[in-house]
């Protein structure tokens, strides 16, 4: 059977049936090699006749339930996978098939249900993480759609929609969503913010500027769009609103992403050279982002010479150049292997749930 | 050493201000009318191979000089589907051929592209354009993917493939070239930049489904490193790239000169794509060394490299500092490079207006140049996504793109594209780009090829009533064309600066004469000319309106 003689494996496996009627296993083997002739109704019998002569037998339910599940008999494979997964609750294998079948069944939230069981108990399983995946797309799809219904003028139908813009990156979509819903919740805390961020995204600061500005008028708590009015500020070389609104922002909210190379920028614009070099020395050690990495160390060797440390300016941009060098070096490794892998994807059929061994 | 004018000072503050302004050009295409015919061939592939989407040049020159500006068109070569790695593509038919167009007396031109034998080999992509050896008349280097050709004009309308004895045929994919005398021995010698270590691999880039295959970015490929061409004065260039510490591997798709730090020698910039951005220095003992990071015109203002395309290096702000623009892809903004006259440059493309009006576009062949002669140099820039497939992937984004008209306000940039012309309206998968006063009627035109498609002219048709005055260097002690000369023009109203080259812009060489818009100014009041030789001439008094010959004084007034 492992080397693909799946008819010499049946006949081998009937042989010991008919030599020992009662060896479960044998019949359990028999069925495996029908499942794999794509000869499911005869699978089911042959587990179904393991089952009736070991009731435990492992795997004998989860691949009774795959049978009838390629037969698109889904209530039958629901019971007899759930019974595998009752007998072996950490069979990840198994909670994976229920996922599968209560997909195929219309039921996302149940599969959501065993699907995150199964990731919890192999986390990095490409295939339990696809499904589940998909079983999270479909509920939340599923409760947009309801919340649709309920109310097709609702503020929140526009915001999602605005969302779903944003995400896709069609920023003036996700704009005209967001104005639509503002119409409909003029003060609603938050909307203006989001706003205001697909107005940066579509490069128009200064619509989002404004937009920014309602937010705190509305919510004078929001500390993202005052942050980001910093950000805006530093964009648009205001050092001296950029510092306020950042370090504003920080009073409320330390630890915000970037605030070091921001503030570092917005010193540099109105003169600070020393402090602008502690907080890009801070940014160089502390930041996690690998763009923003580069950038403070560009930023501090262009306010080290301003300094006149020349040395120090020369190493800032030696550093600069090196992870520059590492990042084109890594973009061309990772682009070989996703093309690697994107070659062997589009050589093999079309997505089906993969077959538990 | 030309040094910056004090009193010229920032941007903004010359009394060039006051000049009348008007908001719009008016560019008017006359291709057919003057009977320009021509298509660039690119022979697109199911393959996508990246060499497809990236030509082809254009050259304006006055090869016969007869005082009118001829145009020369690059051309590709046919592409098998697949073609095999190691092919040297051949052009297999006239179609492919590049041509030479003449310009008549009546202003329109002739195909004499058989009677000067410039039909041309291989794959090719860009023209430069110097008279190597001073025999007054212009010759041309044409790039390409396997090797390039030196034709030497011989001043009877024909020329002659000089590339086996002169050396100078490089290899690999080359792109823009520029002539330049590096040594400063009365020579131009020439710097050709190289693209990527490329070949006909069959790499599939994109989306694995119908009609998404795209070009593969440059990511994929290994950078590598220009050729520079010692001019031997005998015929014949000895490479030396390494030796001027010129050979750094790059992705070079544009370059220009220009004295950026005004020690009186001649600088070269080159555009990369997707990598470090190289500003050579020019170190006065005939070698350079690269200080693109240390200027600051490696990366944007966020230290981010980005597509480094097209690029001119002017003064477009009037202080007597030449600024570089670069022009690259969509999201990427054209980097605007101001000098601050301390060897750095400042990042201006958000301050400037140049960032927001290029944000969503990609471009090509850029010069800034004075449409309208007021005194202040505009942005005329070719446009188009390199990708063919952009708008599948980025809905925003489109392949074909209008050209871009930004005019220079005094005070920053503001896009006058949709007021210019209907040429300005039509998209086109736009590359090279040179610029030239076609009919000599004062007012710069503009020649532009496409990918794929018809190069087109461009004619200046802006109503002004502003003066203008076009110079017309010839070097005797310096290298003929006066390549590297550095020229002030003063009226009442401010000084301006320029530099003589023929190179810039994308894969394409622009006339040499060097226009000054003059707004209300009838007499420049002082024409300074620095010499590559270090000969520095001044002319009093000269009355606007005219191409003035200027020839290199043997008076030497100090270097």
């Amino acid at each position: 059977m492992r080397n693909g003689n799946l008819n010499q494996a049946a006949e081998g496996f009937a042989s010991v049936i008919k030599q020992n009627p009662t060896f479960a296993e044998a019949h359990f083997n028999l069925g495996l090699v029908r499942e794999e002739q794509g000869r499911h109704q005869e699978a089911i019998a042959s587990f179904q006749k393991a089952l009736s002569l070991k009731s435990g037998l492992r795997g004998a339910n989860l691949f009774l339930g795959v049978a009838e599940y390629r037969l698109n008999q889904l209530d039958k494979a629901i019971a007899a996978v759930r019974q595998e997964t009752i007998a072996y609750p950490k069979d990840a294998g198994a909670l994976m098939w229920l996922g599968v079948i209560e997909l195929a069944k219309d039921r996302p939230e149940e599969a959501a249900d065993v699907l995150d069981k199964a990731a919890k108990i192999v986390p990095n399983s490409v295939d339990i993480l696809y499904h589940r995946g998909q079983a999270h797309l479909l509920v939340s799809k599923n409760s947009y759609a309801k919340m649709f219904k309920a109310d097709p003028q609702s503020w929140r139908v526009r915001q999602v929609l605005a969302q779903a813009n944003a995400e896709a990156e069609r920023h003036m979509d996700a704009i005209a969503e967001y104005l639509a819903a503002i119409k409909l919740a003029p003060t609603q805390p938050g909307l203006h913010e989001e706003l205001g961020s697909e107005y940066r995204n579509a490069e128009k600061p200064q619509e989002a500027e404004a937009a920014f500005q309602r937010e705190l008028e509305i919510d004078p708590y929001n500390v993202l769009a005052r942050y980001k009015l910093g950000v805006l500020a530093v964009e648009r070389n205001d050092g001296a609103k950029a510092k306020a609104f950042i370090e504003a922002a920080l009073r409320q909210k330390p630890g915000l992403p970037h605030a070091d190379y921001n503030l570092g920028r917005a010193e540099m614009q109105i003169g600070n050279d020393i402090a602008a070099a502690d907080h890009l020395q801070r940014a160089t050690a502390t930041e996690s982002d690998p763009e923003v990495l580069q950038q403070a160390w560009f930023q501090l060797g262009i306010v080290y010479r301003r300094l006149h440390r020349m040395s120090e300016a020369q190493q800032a941009m030696a550093t600069f150049q090196k992870l520059k060098n590492e990042e084109a070096e890594n973009s061309q490794q990772k682009l070989k292997k996703f093309q690697v892998q994107r070659d062997q994807d589009a050589s093999q059929p079309a997505n089906s749930p993969p077959h538990p061994n | 050493m030309l040094m910056p004018d004090a009193a010229a000072g920032q941007q903004g503050t010359s009394p060039l201000t006051a000049a009348p302004r008007k908001s719009a050009g008016s560019f008017v295409d006359v291709t057919a009318a003057k009977g320009l015919n021509f298509r660039y061939l690119s022979s697109h592939t199911s393959r996508k191979y990246l060499l497809e989407t990236m030509g082809p040049g254009v050259a304006l020159f006055d090869y016969d000089n007869d005082g009118r500006l001829d145009i020369f068109l690059v051309n590709g070569a046919s592409l098998d589907d697949p073609t095999p790695k190691g092919t040297i593509p051949q052009k297999t038919g006239p179609q492919y051929w590049n041509r030479l167009y003449h310009q008549k007396s009546d202003g329109s031109f002739e195909d004499v592209t058989e009677k000067a034998g410039l039909q041309g080999k291989g794959y090719g992509m860009g023209v430069a354009v110097g008279d190597y050896d001073n025999d007054g008349y212009e010759d041309l280097y044409v790039t390409a993917y396997g090797g390039n050709r030196l034709y030497h004009n011989n001043g009877d309308g024909t020329f002659t493939d000089v590339t086996e004895k002169a050396g100078a045929g490089g290899g690999g994919w080359s792109t823009s070239a520029a002539w330049i005398d590096l040594d400063g021995d009365g020579l131009l010698d020439l710097v050709v930049l190289r693209y990527l270590q490329w070949d006909f691999d069959d790499v599939w880039c994109g989306e694995h489904k119908p009609g998404y295959r795209s070009y593969c970015h440059p990511d994929y490929f290994k950078p590598i490193a220009p050729l520079a061409y010692h001019n031997d004065g005998n015929g014949r260039f000895t490479e030396v790239s390494q030796k001027i510490g010129m050979s750094k591997s790059g992705k070079g798709l544009g370059i220009a000169i220009a004295d950026y730090d005004r020690d009186g020698r001649t600088d070269i910039f080159i555009a990369n794509d997707s990598t470090l951005e190289f500003l050579y220095h020019n170190k006065g003992n005939g070698t350079f060394e690269e200080v693109g990071l240390m200027s600051n015109t490696a990366v944007d203002g966020d230290g981010r490299a980005f597509a480094g395309m097209g690029v001119d290096f002017a003064d477009y702000n009037n202080d007597g500092l030449p600024d570089l623009i670069v022009t690259d892809l969509a999201n990427q903004m054209y980097a605007l490079f101001q000098n601050n006259g301390d060897g750095t440059f400042n990042y201006a493309s958000y301050t400037s207006g140049v960032g927001p009006i290029t944000r969503p576009h990609s471009g090509w062949g850029v010069r800034f140049l004075d449409y309208d002669n007021d005194g202040w140099k505009d942005l005329l820039i070719a446009q188009g996504h390199d990708l063919d497939t952009i708008q599948l992937t980025s809905p925003n984004l489109r392949y074909r793109e209008p050209m871009l008209l930004a005019r220079n306000t005094g005070h920053g940039f503001v896009d006058v594209s949709a007021d210019s012309g209907q040429v300005f309206q039509q998209a086109w998968a736009a590359r090279g780009m040179a610029i030239g006063d076609l009919d000599n009627d004062g007012r710069v035109d503009a020649v532009v090829t496409t990918n794929d498609g018809p190069a087109y002219i461009l004619h200046n048709e802006t109503p002004t009533q502003n003066h203008w005055l076009t110079l017309l260097l010839v070097g005797h002690k310096s290298n003929r064309d006066a390549i590297g000369a550095e020229i002030k023009v003063a009226t009442a109203k401010g000084p301006q600066f320029a530099v003589v080259t023929t190179a810039a812009s994308y894969l394409s060489a622009s006339d040499k004469r060097v226009h000054f818009g003059l707004g209300a100014e009838k007499v420049a009041q002082s024409v300074e000319i620095h010499w590559p030789s270090g000969i520095a001439q001044t002319l009093k008094d000269v009355i606007a309106d005219q191409i003035l010959q200027v020839d290199e004084s043997p008076r030497e007034k100090g270097k």
